[in-house]
């Protein structure tokens, strides 16, 4: 018996891992908050209650409006509500017209749309009654809602990060992995050729790429073409990290017992040593998204970003970077910039923690694996 | 005309002789000084960009330009709030007979920085490093009117006679746009074919000689350049006192403009070049408290607009035989009739443009001639203007109306009514963009936004016509008059983009539109080239070629304790005569 | 070690080609030229953009330009002139590099200055609720787009007048004796270095608590506790010094970014870079100024990995290069 319960079970990695990740609040909170982002970039269409570049020409640099369940007479609503607001008599300045109001109900009936380009679609998650509208974050210097066109810039800055680290992760992995195997002419060549990529300002890339496609193409698709290059040239830098985990995995016993046993090299790169360098991987995979999303930010202020119509917090910043928003409509500012602030730092804390929980070096994980 | 009226003519003809004789002899002024002025003191403006070169012929940037034309002289300045030019190395100037031949008598005593004397052997110079075909500057453009080279001949070390071909109507201010080169210096320069790189941004301030008011003390690459007076420069002030009167002029690089904004509420810019519509509020709250005005000075002289491409294949060799349209000839055929373009017009609502990306500081224009062009801006009493249903009835006249239900409206054969409308990246006009769309949206046509970067879009503009609507703008012309619009007005022009470059004027219209702009390069009295310059806008507004959008209106901030300050919409709008500009004494600011 | 030097600088050169090579393509993939903004002014004729295309060479096809500019850097060490100021290529890229070696200079002490105490004290405290602050604080820096930090900053100093607005000298710093001078030049660092140093301070931090986290594990390091050595002690003289040798070698490897990475702090604050030279080279399509800016980045980020080797190898006796 006391041989039976020696010889437990080993617990799958993934479990201590999940133990130990637990532990962070942070990273829990971070991953939370991501996912939630996701999800509402994914259903950005039914939770907006706006077409992203629907302008309201009554409503330019509306301020957010507020919710109320009292009206005026004292009276509670079940349904919260706006009141509807008149303009004047200063430029871009609301009140609100208490006679006015206009509840919001949920799932409503609102401009048509197709999710995901396929599942035609007219439910929006909430509405205002009409002629009533809702701007829940005000909106910008065309009447467009803000809260709508935050959602569907998150389906833009959102999806960057992912399609970037896939491409250049993908791409560094195996050249990296390749090169730092096989050793020799092929591994001079992946290097000598990740030095002269590594040594093109990347900002230059963009200008000169951009400028190579075809005009016709909506500006999004644009952008994930150029995150898409952009990445193919950011292999260079993981695939030397790589190549050097590689050189040091390669001496391990079981891949030369793998060697050995007459496997093809490039199964044991694939099947054996890649695999050993996951932990890795997946944490810099996570820490280098926000590298993506700030680097649309970046290009939106130098104006090759997303462009107009298009949505994205990188030109949604952009627009409101200056002094006058600052002081007299700083909730164009603050929207964006709350959004890219704590998705950033939720993909910090996240890969902070899972770093954390890789770690062999924390007291009393190494005991347990 | 009568007596009275000869009599009227009379005594105009005296005072106009007078003021000549009182300009021949004593100081270049371009505007009327309020009160003379006192010697000191330091003007720091703001600019997004430095100067490239100080070579007045090689530059091809307005950032040099500024500079460079506030360190060489002309013949003639422009006075930008008479709105002519004057005389400056030139103390007066008169045309032959035959208006072919032009006298001018150059000032004596005029100096360059180095104390050498100024004489038309110097002008001369200029003129042939103009005229040099291996630089081939912009320069060369502006003093070849008719596209042919001016002969100039020098009698003595004080006249300078040129001779054109055909009489042309703005060859004084064309002569004005050459700048005087110290010949002792240069010439050797020239001669041994370094001139493209002479006087350029590293050169030493002492080697650097100037013929104009100012000359250069200290140029820091992308952080300032500092001008100083030109010691022996021949302008002065009613007292006698030389100009100009400030110590320094400080061009401070600030390329991002909320940083000029607030290193401007800081004290340490005393004027800005370049202020955004939305910031106006700001300033003008802030004027007590900052010690500033913020100038007012009409609508901007650059104009929007946007337009269809109707250009068809001039030069055999592609895939589209000669004449055939480069356009989708199902586009084409919309684009083309004069009703679609006038619909798409009326279907503008450009209160909403100016309330939002104007922040309510812009009017409606109908011209390249917009108001801020005082002498040659003629008020339009009929435009089409934003009439959505007018417009649907026009389109639905030509036949396109929403057969289907889906709120956009087809041709006869079913083609849904659409195209795609480019301007470049980054820039107000795509916000303008934005707001076309979702009016034409309103009348059923379904118009796409695209932003192409500049240099695309010049290209499509230009070269491969790979567009089906742009939209853009001109910028100031300069001097304001449209005999310097050529390349817009003429059927043969680059800049005619609607239909650029035509071998032969396509439409009787167009045939028009050359022979008028031919009459408005010749010379004539104002009013008489009033009515031409009218005429032209008419014929372009009943083509609707172009659909006008506003225009902006410009304000600039210039600090209150400097005296003469006279910001104009033409440029340099606070430079113009910022020699003149002083430092008021404490008491009175 | 000699030879090893010696052979990475004559690698430089077939990189440097091909660096050139590359530029040029990308640079002719994006439509228009030098000429074709000129083309924009309808005072211009076409006769002359015509002349100063083929002044400049820009008429001939891209190939033969490409073979031209190769041979004057080869043969004669000439890397072409800017089009707009008609000086050679390097002269113009000279002041620009000083500036923003400046400033790179300045973020990277604020990194490293910031780094190893903040690491330190967190390994100290690992686990702990200081810890945690420790790595929210960092990540705040990492978080805020430098597009924004740079805008408040620059408002910050503008309401409060502790820092200049922007720029790299006052108007008047040629008037200063030296030491003022100085003291001039580092108020106008003080705002855009923090903004360039915030930035990598995150991964920095973390990467150096990691790194004493190891050596605080290690058996001389029990062993200098067992002795009875204060806590102090053990890390400040044995542990830190060793925790410091890996984040040498990643002290090289970011010389090699440190020409790229301050073109936001440049605009914002005006100050007189590399990297808005580059930048407004590369939307003018001055090509030889452009191809001279990339050149410059690529040696420097070559010595900097040659001098990230060089260091490794001093502090780590097992690597030997040959």
């Amino acid at each position: 018996m006391t041989e039976a319960r020696l010889q437990a079970p080993p617990r799958p990695p993934w479990r201590l891992f999940w133990r130990q990740f637990r532990r962070s609040p942070l990273a829990l909170g971070g991953g939370a908050l991501l996912v939630m982002f996701y999800a509402l970039a994914l259903l950005a269409p039914f939770v907006a209650p706006y077409p992203q570049d629907e302008l309201d020409r009554g409503r330019f640099y509306h301020p957010p409006q507020a919710l109320h369940w009292r009206d005026t007479a004292g009276r509670l609503h079940l349904r919260p509500f706006v009141y509807a607001t008149v303009s004047g008599p200063a430029f871009f300045e609301y009140r609100e017209d208490r006679s006015r109001q206009a509840p919001l109900r949920f799932l409503v009936r609102g401009a048509r749309y197709r999710w995901l380009g396929l599942v035609p679609s007219e439910w929006h998650l909430f509405g205002a009654d009409p002629p009533g509208r809702v701007n829940l974050l005000g909106t910008d210097p065309a009447g467009r809602d803000v809260l709508s066109r935050l959602l569907f810039g998150a389906q833009v800055s959102l999806t960057v990060g992912l399609v970037g680290i896939l491409i250049s992760f993908a791409l560094g992995l195996l050249l990296g992995g390749v090169s730092g195997y096989l050793g020799g002419w092929v591994d001079r060549l992946i290097m000598r050729s990740s030095e002269v990529l590594l040594s093109i300002p990347g900002l230059y890339l963009i200008i000169a790429l951009r400028s190579a496609f075809p005009a016709g193409l909506p500006s999004w698709q644009v952008y994930i073409a150029i995150v898409a290059i952009l990445a193919l040239i950011g292999w260079a830098g993981l695939a030397r990290v790589i190549r050097g985990m590689v050189l040091s995995i390669r001496r391990a016993d079981y891949v030369t017992a793998a060697e050995a046993l007459g496997m093809s090299r490039m199964r044991i790169i694939v099947r054996h040593v890649l695999p050993n360098t996951m932990s890795f991987v997946i944490v810099a995979a996570t820490v280098s998204v926000p590298g993506y999303i700030l680097g649309e930010v970046f290009l939106s202020f130098l104006g090759v970003g997303v462009q107009e119509p298009g949505a994205s917090w990188g030109n949604m910043l952009q627009q409101a970077r200056s002094l006058t928003v600052l002081t007299d409509f700083p909730w164009l500012l603050y929207a964006p910039g709350v959004a890219i602030f704590l998705t950033v730092m939720s993909f910090n804390c996240l890969g902070d923690g899972m770093r954390d929980a890789l770690d062999p070096r924390r007291p009393g994980r190494g005991r347990a694996g | 005309m009568g007596r009275r009226n000869a009599i009227v003519i009379g005594l105009a003809g005296v005072l106009v002789l007078g003021a000549m004789a009182r300009a021949s002899c004593a100081q270049p002024l371009r505007a009327p000084m309020r009160e003379p002025g006192a010697p000191g003191g330091r003007f720091v403006i703001g600019v997004t960009n430095d100067a490239r070169t100080l070579n007045p012929i090689m530059s091809n940037e307005t950032s040099s330009g500024e500079v460079s034309d506030l360190l060489f002289t002309a013949l003639t300045e422009f006075d930008n709030i008479a709105q002519k030019p004057c005389p400056m190395l030139a103390r007066s100037w008169v045309a032959g007979p035959d208006g072919l031949t032009w006298t001018w008598h150059l000032r004596r005593g005029a100096r360059f920085s180095d104390g050498h004397p100024i004489t038309a052997e110097d002008v001369l110079f200029s003129f042939e490093v103009a005229y040099d075909s291996t630089l081939h500057q912009s320069i060369y453009d502006l003093l070849t009117p008719h596209g042919r080279k001016m002969q100039v001949s020098a009698p003595d070390s004080y006249t300078v006679v040129t001779r054109i071909a055909r009489p042309h109507a703005l060859l004084v201010e064309a002569v004005g746009a050459l700048r005087i080169l110290p010949r002792h210096v240069l010439e050797p320069v020239w001669r041994a074919g370094r001139f493209a790189s002479s006087y350029g941004v590293s050169t030493s301030p002492e080697s650097l000689v100037t013929s104009g008011p100012w000359k250069l003390r200290q140029f820091v690459p992308r952080e300032k350049t500092v001008l100083t007076g030109n010691p022996y420069w021949f302008g002065v002030d009613a007292r006698g006192q030389r100009l100009p009167y400030l110590d320094e002029l400080v061009f401070l690089v600030v390329p991002d403009q909320n940083a000029a904004t607030l290193k401007f509420q800081a004290g340490e810019l005393d004027g800005i070049d370049n202020v955004k519509a939305e910031d106006y509020g700001t300033f003008a709250r802030n004027q007590a408290s900052g010690g500033y005005t913020l100038h007012d000075l009409g609508a901007a002289l650059t104009s929007n607009f946007f337009w269809f491409n109707l250009n068809t294949v001039k030069q055999s060799g592609g895939r589209k035989r000669i004449g055939a349209p480069y356009a989708d000839p199902v586009k084409y055929a919309w684009f083309s009739s004069r009703d679609f373009r006038r619909a798409v017009s009326m279907a503008i609502d450009r209160d909403a443009i100016i309330r939002s990306i104007f922040f309510g500081e812009g009017e409606r224009n109908w011209s390249l001639m917009t108001p801020g062009y005082r002498a040659f801006f003629t008020p339009r009493t009929t435009a089409p203007d934003h009439d959505p249903p007018a417009a649907r009835r026009l389109l639905a006249r030509l036949g396109l109306r929403d057969r289907d239900g889906d709120g956009v409206i087809e041709d006869a054969k079913d083609n849904p009514v659409r195209f795609t409308l480019k301007t470049n990246a980054g820039s107000t006009r795509v916000q303008m963009a934005n707001f076309v769309r979702d009016d034409l949206a309103r009348v059923g046509i379904q118009c796409t936004v695209a932003a192409v970067d500049f240099n695309t879009l010049l290209q499509n503009m230009r070269e491969d016509f790979d567009y089906d609507a742009v939209l853009a703008g001109l910028g100031a012309a300069v001097p304001p008059d449209p005999g310097m619009c050529g390349n817009f007005y003429r059927s043969s022009g680059i800049s005619h983009f609607w239909n650029t470059r035509q071998t032969r004027p396509e439409t009787p219209a167009e045939a028009r539109l050359d022979a008028l702009f031919d009459e408005l390069l010749r010379p004539g009295s104002l009013a008489a080239r009033q009515r031409l310059s009218a005429e032209l806008d008419q014929i372009v507004d009943d083509q609707c070629w172009l659909i006008w959008l506003p225009t902006m209106k410009a304000k600039l901030p210039v600090r209150n304790r400097f005296g003469n300050v006279h910001p104009t919409i033409l440029p340099q709008r606070l430079l113009w005569n910022i020699e003149t500009v002083f430092v008021k004494p404490q008491g009175r600011r | 070690m000699r030879t090893f030097v010696l052979r990475r600088l004559l690698q430089l050169i077939p990189l440097l080609l091909a660096v050139i090579v590359l530029t040029f393509v990308l640079l002719k993939l994006a439509p228009g030229d030098y000429l074709t903004a000129l083309s924009d002014n309808p005072q211009v004729s076409a006769a002359t953009i015509d002349a100063m295309r083929h002044r400049f060479g820009l008429d001939q096809p891209w190939t033969t330009q490409l073979i031209l500019y190769l041979k004057n850097v080869v043969l004669h060490l000439d890397f072409g002139e800017s089009f707009s100021r008609h000086q050679p290529v390097f002269a113009v890229l000279r002041e620009g590099l000083l500036n923003t070696l400046l400033l790179a200079v300045a973020g990277a002490l604020v990194t490293w200055g910031l780094a190893v105490p903040l690491g330190a004290w967190a390994a100290a405290r690992q686990g702990s609720a200081v810890d945690g602050a420790l790595s929210l604080m960092a990540f705040v820096g990492l978080s805020v787009p430098e597009v924004l930090s740079g805008l408040l900053l620059l408002m910050l100093a503008a309401n409060t007048g502790w820092f200049p607005v922007g720029g790299m000298r006052s108007l008047d710093w040629e008037s200063l004796p030296p030491a003022a001078r100085a003291l001039d030049m580092l108020r106008h660092l003080v705002l855009p270095a923090l903004v360039v140093g915030l930035v990598p301070l995150a991964s920095r931090m973390r990467q150096m608590r990691a790194s004493l986290l190891d050596v605080l594990r290690l058996d001389y390091v029990t062993t200098a506790r067992a002795k009875g050595l204060d806590e102090r002690t053990v890390v400040m003289k044995h542990a830190l010094r060793n925790a410091l040798n890996p984040l040498i070698t990643l002290f090289g490897f970011s010389l090699g970014a440190l020409l790229s990475g301050s073109l936001v702090a440049e605009i914002i604050f005006s100050w007189p870079g590399l990297g808005r030279v580059t930048y407004e080279a590369i939307l003018s399509h001055d090509q030889y100024l452009v191809v001279g800016s990339v050149l410059m980045a690529a040696v420097v980020l070559v010595l900097g990995n040659l001098a990230a080797d060089l260091l490794l190898a001093a502090a780590d006796p097992r690597i030997r290069h040959d």
